[in-house]
């Protein structure tokens, strides 16, 4: 049996267990990833299509999450803080959709030109206060590895000449593959097993 | 028989909810003060119990109204929670007070 019975650190295990499961590291690095689609076609823009991303997530955590770790509602201060969370997600997206927008109309936007000639440098930093403020709200500590990795990527990439729309995928898709890392140590840890017939 | 002898004799500990002292309950009891419900999986989990013991600890509790079962749909499935009711609260604050006093009576 657990023993520790300090409310703080219970709370805090509890919140940090529903999101050991990878998911929101797996939705994260999608979001991520479709961001550079926006960079290398803003008409045809898939940053909008990230406000279905909650859906898709709220229903991985149904099939994956309640069934082996349980259901559980946080208290007011939790999901004040989960709320906190998916704003940070979605003013990561409406930047990005901003940038690519005003992007289109260069000359009468001029002070955009030097944000979208050094558009790494702008993502690094957009990038990683938006997932160390996410790191901070949530006390989800791999959060600020992926913003130290944002501000690597994209601060190498703006340095060396590497093909930009390289590196924004990339660093979605090493967020990606660490979440479905997690979620495949969640399904080991939490195997699905038959609850009994009283529950 | 010196003070802080006296104080602590003074202490009924038969004032202490038994119920509550019970380590398994006490850790129930107190995720749920944290959480606003939970299931029992995720009581299991967290706590680290079997189905058996955590069913028996349940029960008690229920039976004393400390905790309360919810059936509610989640997402359109039927899920069974549990959550501490008012009285459940009271006691575990009450048990918080008691254990205080008691231990900030014994001598260094």
């Amino acid at each position: 049996m657990n023993d520790s019975l300090d409310t703080k650190e219970i709370e805090r295990k509890a919140y940090f267990n529903y999101h050991k499961d990878g998911i929101l590291d797996i939705y994260l690095g999608v979001s991520i990833a479709m961001l550079t689609a926006s960079l290398i076609s803003p008409t045809y823009s898939m940053v909008w299509m990230i406000a279905l991303l909650p859906v898709f997530y709220r229903d991985s955590k149904r099939r994956y999450t309640f069934p082996r770790l349980g259901y559980v509602k946080f208290g007011e201060g939790t999901s004040k803080r989960s709320n906190t969370l998916m704003l940070a997600l979605t003013s990561l997206s409406v930047i990005f959709g901003l940038l690519v927008f005003f992007s289109g109309f260069p000359d009468n936007y001029n002070w955009m030109i030097p944000i979208m000639e050094n558009w790494k440098l702008a993502a690094a930093g957009i990038t990683f206060t938006v997932l160390s403020l996410f790191g901070y709200v949530s006390n989800i500590k791999r959060l600020y590895y992926y913003a130290a990795l944002s501000l690597v990527l994209l601060g190498v990439g703006a340095i060396i000449p590497i093909q930009g729309y390289i590196i924004l995928p990339t660093l979605g898709g090493l967020i990606t593959l660490n979440g479905i890392y997690h979620l495949y140590r969640f399904t080991q840890e939490y195997p699905l097993e038959p609850r009994p017939k009283n529950e | 028989m010196s003070e802080s002898k006296k104080q602590l004799k003074d202490l009924d500990v038969s004032e202490i909810d038994k119920l509550i002292h019970e380590p398994v309950r006490l850790s129930i009891l107190a995720h749920l003060y944290v959480l606003d419900s939970a299931d029992a999986l995720f009581l299991k989990n967290q706590i680290g119990l079997t189905w058996g013991n955590l069913s028996t600890h349940l029960k008690r509790l229920e039976e004393a109204g400390y905790v309360e079962v919810i059936k509610e749909f989640i997402d359109r499935k039927p899920v069974t929670s549990l959550r501490l009711t008012n009285k459940g609260r009271k006691a575990l604050h009450d048990y918080k007070k008691r254990m205080s006093e008691f231990l900030n009576e014994l001598p260094q």
